[in-house]
């Protein structure tokens, strides 16, 4: 069984008949959307960081971004410290209360519902976490993942999770969440 | 920016506890915080944080960190800084370096060092001495200004100290360039050459003190280690297809496909955006992966290029 796309509908109008005949090709067809499981983004604070367990960093992520797993430098392994956060959602609803106004905070936001593409991005940053490398030179590496659990014994390829959509704007938004995490870690 | 930073402040006040401290190997940890205090220049402690800062990466702070290198023997450890600015002057026979410290940032955006460089050349005239300033900053390089040291008493020959000592007092008064200024200053009746830095670094308001630390392999200033905004190198997506695949019509169509791609892929497609691989056939579908991507928009493009492309002939 194979798909009649609507590139060969396209070329049905606009080809001489008997041409088609010979051209018709049975169409390769995307039969799910592409869903992203790993992106990584670079980035760079500009300045040394003190990745110390009780410096400035872990300070400061402790008190401005949701609650975060942390790995601190370990001498003679490695020069960078890991942060972990399960889910980026929380951070992405961060990300949104933002100010109506310079310097002013909306005391009481207004939350617009969400459309149903919407509501499955959501799920999809739900089900999304980041992984924070940070170096003491500053080199960021953001590592966003979807979480994935082996299903049993027979397909090790299907998500325990429900189907989550994943578009541009899914994208987008999750691009958002980093630039929100990198503000803070390298301007607080 | 600065509406984003006053959410920020805002929003500053503890929020929550940070209970999942995961601290591996402990016992490998007690010198860490000893060993990352030995590679960094200027730090900055405030009151309102834990650990310390640094000012962000540039060319003057690149200056900074070299002067600091320097002289780091003439440095002290640490200056509290309890007042609104704080002033640190090392002065050598042919050199005079101020430090100016200025609590006036409300935030780490604010944090910057400015540096100005003059030389000083100063000739002797009969019972005056002429001191010629010119500015080696690059806006307005090469501007002299012509002083006149009256009565001086100090030796010619230690001119730091002794510039430190009338500079900006009546003894040394500004006065006109003349012709006869001309015949004195000429190069062969120098008497001293002083260079005086001046550095004013600009830290955030609630600064505690900064500490001075030597380090010479801290990383320079280029544009690959400069402040960047997070940006994309690598997405992965996973998908599916559905069809009939020929080998033969991705190697005729793209003339490089590949058998047997890595990790375990029938097909390995290399594209200018990124790589996409197609997997064995599973009752009727494909499992493909794009791999290097930028955007899901380029990965979609280049999916939808190849289903167009390797779609097979009836019959074949």
């Amino acid at each position: 069984m194979h798909h009649v796309s609507p590139h060969y509908l396209h070329r049905k109008h606009s080809c001489d008949c008997n041409v088609f005949i010979f051209t018709k090709q049975l169409q390769i067809e995307k039969s799910s959307d592409l869903v992203m499981h790993m992106l990584v983004l670079y980035a760079n604070t500009g300045c040394k960081m003190d990745l110390s367990s009780f410096g400035y960093t872990v300070d400061v992520i402790r008190r401005m971004l949701p609650v975060a797993e942390y790995t601190p430098c370990i001498e003679e392994h490695n020069i960078h410290a890991i942060f972990r956060w399960p889910s980026v959602l929380d951070i992405y609803r961060d990300s949104n209360s933002a100010p109506l106004h310079a310097g002013i905070v909306a005391q009481d936001p207004v939350v617009p519902l969400a459309t149903p593409d919407e509501g499955k991005s959501i799920d999809f940053l739900k089900q999304t976490g980041l992984t924070l490398s940070i170096t003491t030179l500053g080199t960021c590496i953001y590592r966003f993942g979807k979480k994935r659990c082996r299903e049993g014994t027979h397909d090790t390829d299907q998500y325990i999770f429900p189907e989550a959509g994943y578009t541009s704007e899914t994208e987008q938004m999750i691009f958002k969440v980093c630039k929100h995490v990198h503000k803070i870690v390298s301007s607080s | 920016m600065h509406a984003y930073l006053a959410r920020i402040l805002k929003m500053a006040a503890p929020r929550r506890d940070f209970p999942i401290i995961k601290e591996h190997k402990r016992h490998r940890l007690h010198n860490i915080a000893a060993q990352s205090s030995a590679d960094d220049m200027l730090r900055i402690h405030s009151n309102s944080n834990r650990g310390w800062t640094t000012l962000q990466r540039s060319k003057n702070s690149q200056r900074l960190n070299d002067m600091i290198n320097k002289h780091i023997e003439h440095i002290p450890t640490s200056v509290h800084l309890l007042h609104e600015s704080k002033s640190l002057c090392i002065v050598s026979s042919a050199e005079i370096v101020n430090i100016h410290i200025l609590k006036q940032g409300l935030n780490r955006d604010d944090e910057h060092c400015e540096v100005e460089q003059y030389e000083y050349t100063c000739w002797k005239a009969d019972k005056v001495c002429i001191w010629e300033k010119k500015c080696k900053n690059s806006d307005s390089f090469g501007c002299t200004s012509l002083f006149e040291e009256q009565c001086s008493s100090l030796p010619l020959d230690n001119g730091g100290p002794r510039l430190v000592q009338i500079s900006g007092t009546p003894q040394m008064r500004r006065i006109n360039k003349k012709k006869k200024h001309a015949r004195i200053c000429c190069e062969k009746n120098c008497t001293t050459r002083i260079v005086v830095t001046n550095f004013v670094v600009n830290v955030v308001a609630n600064a505690t003190h900064a500490t001075f630390i030597s380090d010479r392999t801290i990383t320079r200033y280029t544009e690959k280690n400069a402040f960047s905004m997070p940006r994309a190198v690598n997405i992965c997506y996973t998908g599916t297809v559905n069809g009939k695949i020929q080998q033969t019509a991705i190697s005729a169509e793209m003339n490089q496909a590949k058998k047997k791609g890595p990790c375990g892929s029938e097909i390995h497609i290399d594209t200018s955006m990124g790589v996409m691989q197609i997997f064995g056939n599973n009752s009727g579908q494909r499992k493909i992966t794009c791999k290097a991507f930028l955007n899901i928009g380029e990965a979609d493009f280049i999916v939808d290029r190849v289903c167009a492309m390797v779609s097979s002939l009836p019959g074949k």
